[in-house]
């Protein structure tokens, strides 16, 4: 679902420019939203892609064959210290790390993202003017399974401008029945948020766009 | 008060079906559309429709068929 949204959301962005650009995707994963900005681009435009785990990267080397793509593995921004881009797109994980670790979603994945699941965000956050260009767009995923008001504020500080696309709910997968009253208590403690209905756990995501660092 | 047909009609619209394509055999995987998010659009339906009483039967998404859906919701008075 996460995937789905950041790729309508980034590709819609950078079919805005009329000129050739720089696009990076840190925590590519198999290089999805990449490979769909690839694919329903309407010019040429660089794209970069990095993950910490090397079996990511070599996935979304297989998966992209575009002739103007860069791989690096590494965590967060730090394979790209002396370059700047039009825009950033963060799928780093992103989400509570029990949760991330009991999932389906991270297999063989590290997540590290706190009992918040913001850990990796925040440190991309702080650092991304070393990256961004000045008029640049940053792209991030809005969780419900993270602390979701802390990541509001957190951009709100960074950003000038900060934009949202529409909620989209979704149901969670039968593991978060296991650990029910864990959930419950952090959702309590504002760490996450979701519903019960139906007899099933509900979740939602939508996207941030972010330009001018303050 | 829903019925099989009102039950019908929400399926059908939510999953962006015509209704005549639509029985009390059909289920999840039938169409394209009814996969587990075109699932939770036909209950959110569903629920606005019975005033949130839909959400607090605790075994209403495990319902994957229209018929299975309609007794549910009969065995819970929330249609006839």
């Amino acid at each position: 679902m996460t995937s789905k949204i950041l790729q309508q959301k980034s590709s819609s962005i950078i079919n805005k420019y009329k000129k050739e650009i720089d696009i990076l995707e840190i925590g590519c994963g198999d290089g999805n939203i990449t490979s769909f900005a690839i694919n329903n681009r309407k010019i040429e435009h660089n794209f970069y892609l990095s993950d910490i785990s090397i079996s990511a990267v070599n996935a979304a080397k297989k998966k992209i064959k575009y002739k103007k793509c860069e791989f690096k593995t590494g965590k967060w921004l730090d394979p790209w210290k002396d370059k700047k881009f039009d825009i950033i797109i963060s799928d780093v994980s992103s989400i509570n790390d029990f949760i991330a670790n009991k999932s389906p979603w991270y297999k063989g994945v590290i997540c590290n993202s706190g009992v918040d699941g913001l850990r990796n965000i925040e440190k991309i956050i702080s650092n991304i003017d070393i990256n961004l260009k000045k008029n640049g767009k940053f792209i991030l995923p809005m969780i419900s399974l993270s602390d979701e008001k802390k990541l509001i504020k957190l951009l709100k500080k960074k950003f000038l401008n900060v934009s949202f696309t529409k909620k989209i709910i979704w149901p969670i997968p039968g593991f978060f029945h296991k650990d029910k009253a864990k959930y419950i208590k952090l959702k309590r403690d504002s760490k996450i948020n979701f519903q019960e209905k139906f007899g099933i756990f509900l979740a939602y995501t939508y996207s941030a766009t972010c330009y001018g660092t303050k | 008060m829903l019925n099989l047909n009102k039950i019908i009609k929400i399926v059908a619209k939510s999953i962006k079906v015509k209704e005549k394509n639509i029985s009390l055999t059909s289920k999840i995987g039938d169409f394209e559309d009814w996969d587990s998010l075109g699932h939770l659009k036909i209950l959110s339906e569903i629920d606005k429709i019975t005033k949130g009483k839909a959400s607090l039967i605790g075994n209403l998404a495990q319902q994957d068929s229209v018929s299975n859906i309609y007794k549910v919701l009969k065995k819970n008075k929330l249609s006839k």
